[in-house]
This record gives structure tokens, sequence and C-alpha cells, in this order.
């Protein structure tokens, strides 16, 4: 049970689970081969998730994926990539970034407090980076909501900030 | 605010954003042996133009990319955007 940052009726916003979070970048030309070493398909539609395996991929930039899965996996992904004949940069930020999930009926108000983003633009699946008040976050629709992550030093601001959301969503 | 379209994740706020000067300028092939003159002119002299101007752009707190916009200056109106490293469209008007 991951810890609970805060609740507004049937909306809650809580600690994501400490996942692997291995950064890709490599040129849109190499797609092919880049599935081919992650072992699943991804995307080459921008601000859209692919999954395969137990691990997610992002396509936030023309060049680049965020492969998200399982901590136990993050070896054995990040050796399949160094052996590879094309160029490409494979970075761990699993201990970067902190990540918060929101789910219910207001989690897109309580993001909406923070993000200058049409949230409606995002499906489920869709990814993007973007800002929560004066923070980049990563923002990522699953389909039970949303999860948010962000630099871990940043951490305190941006609960406090989401805090301050709730209490303003909350007064009548 | 201004909003900006970037030509790869859409229409995004200004605040996404950061300015990077105008777009276009190139630099002299053989830079150590250019003379002064034109590379005072690489560095420093710009258009300044009273209407379309066209510069660069990047999503920072986005995809991260750079890109051109065609913004007139008078209006502040975002004419169009188009991706780095592609001529400026007939859209945007002369260059």
């Amino acid at each position: 049970m991951s810890d609970l940052i805060l609740t507004l009726g049937d909306t809650s916003a809580s600690r994501a689970p400490d996942e692997a979070q291995l950064l890709l970048h490599g040129h849109p030309r190499d797609r092919a081969a880049l599935s081919a070493l992650a072992g699943f398909d991804l995307s080459d539609t921008m601000l859209a998730s692919t999954a395969g395996s137990g691990w997610h991929a992002l396509h936030l930039s023309p060049d680049e994926w965020l492969l998200v899965g399982p901590n136990g996996g993050r070896g054995d992904m990040a050796a399949r990539f160094a052996e590879a004949p094309i160029v490409l940069s494979l970075v761990d930020i699993s201990d970067r970034s902190v990540g918060i999930d929101l789910t219910g009926p207001l989690a897109d108000d309580l993001l909406a407090g923070g993000c200058p983003l049409d949230l409606a633009t995002l499906s489920p699946g869709g990814c993007t980076r973007t800002l929560f008040g004066k923070v980049t976050v990563l923002l990522w629709r699953r389909d039970d909501g949303w999860r948010m992550s962000h630099a871990r030093s940043y951490d305190a601001y941006v609960v406090d900030l989401l805090c301050a959301v709730a209490e303003d969503l909350a007064s009548p | 605010m201004l909003l900006i379209e970037c030509p790869h994740c859409g229409p995004r706020a200004e605040i996404e954003f950061r300015y990077s000067g105008e777009a276009h300028m190139v630099r002299p092939a053989a830079a150590a042996a250019c003379d002064d003159a034109t590379w005072a002119a690489y560095l420093y002299l710009r258009d300044n133009v009273r209407g379309e101007h066209a510069e660069r752009w990047r999503h920072t707190h986005g995809c991260g990319q750079f890109f051109n916009v065609v913004r007139d200056t008078l209006t502040d109106r975002v004419v169009t955007t188009y991706p780095a490293g592609h001529a400026r469209s007939a859209a945007g008007g002369e260059i």
C-alpha cells in the first residue's frame, strides 16, 4: 500500500510505487531497432505510450522514450542496450524522480490547479512533460488516474502546492 | 500569454517555452579564418524587424526541442511554427 498524501472526497493523491525509469535517447529513424532491443514496440506517435512484458515506453520527444518497469528488471533492460550497434543513450533516472498517483473524480481539477495544459488533450496512455506550478513534471494518464513524476528535490514544493490546490477545491 | 504550437507537442502555453533569439543565423563556415566584421555580424547583428520575425524557441518544459516560430513583433501574434532545420515556410512570408 502506497503512502497517502491527501484525500478530497473520493479523490486521492498517493505515493507512486518505486519503479525503474530508464530514459532512452535514439534517432527516430532507429525506432525499429530500438524497439527490438526493448523487446516491445516503441510508439512513433508523440505523447503516446506503449507497453510490453511489464514495461511501458512513454514517447516524450521525437528522439526520447522513457522506459518504466519493475525495479527488479532494471539491470536486464539496461543490459539489452549495452552492446547495441546503433547510437543511443540510456540513463537510469529511477532515483532522480519521484511519482504521485492521482485518482478519483477531482484528479483533473487537482492538476489543473498547477498545470497550464488542457488535460483533455491527453487520452489514456497519453503522456507529456509540462509544468506544475514552477516545476517541470511528467504527466501520464493511466487507466486508473494520473501519474505525475518530478525531480526528487522538488517534491516538497509539489506536495505543498497539491495540498494548497486541494484546500481551495475543498473550500465552499 | 501566447499560445505557441510546438511542432511536436501541439499548442502549449508560453510559460512552457524559452525564447532563443533570431532564427536562421548561419555560422560562417570557416570560423577560424573569417574576418572580424563577418564574425561580429554573426555574433551580434540582428534584424530587429517590425512585423513578422522568425525566431527560435525551445520547448523547455515539454519535449525539450528547439523549433522556429514566426511571430509578428507588432501584434505579438504567432503566425506559424515549424521544426528546426526547416526553411522558413511560405506561410511565414519572406526571409
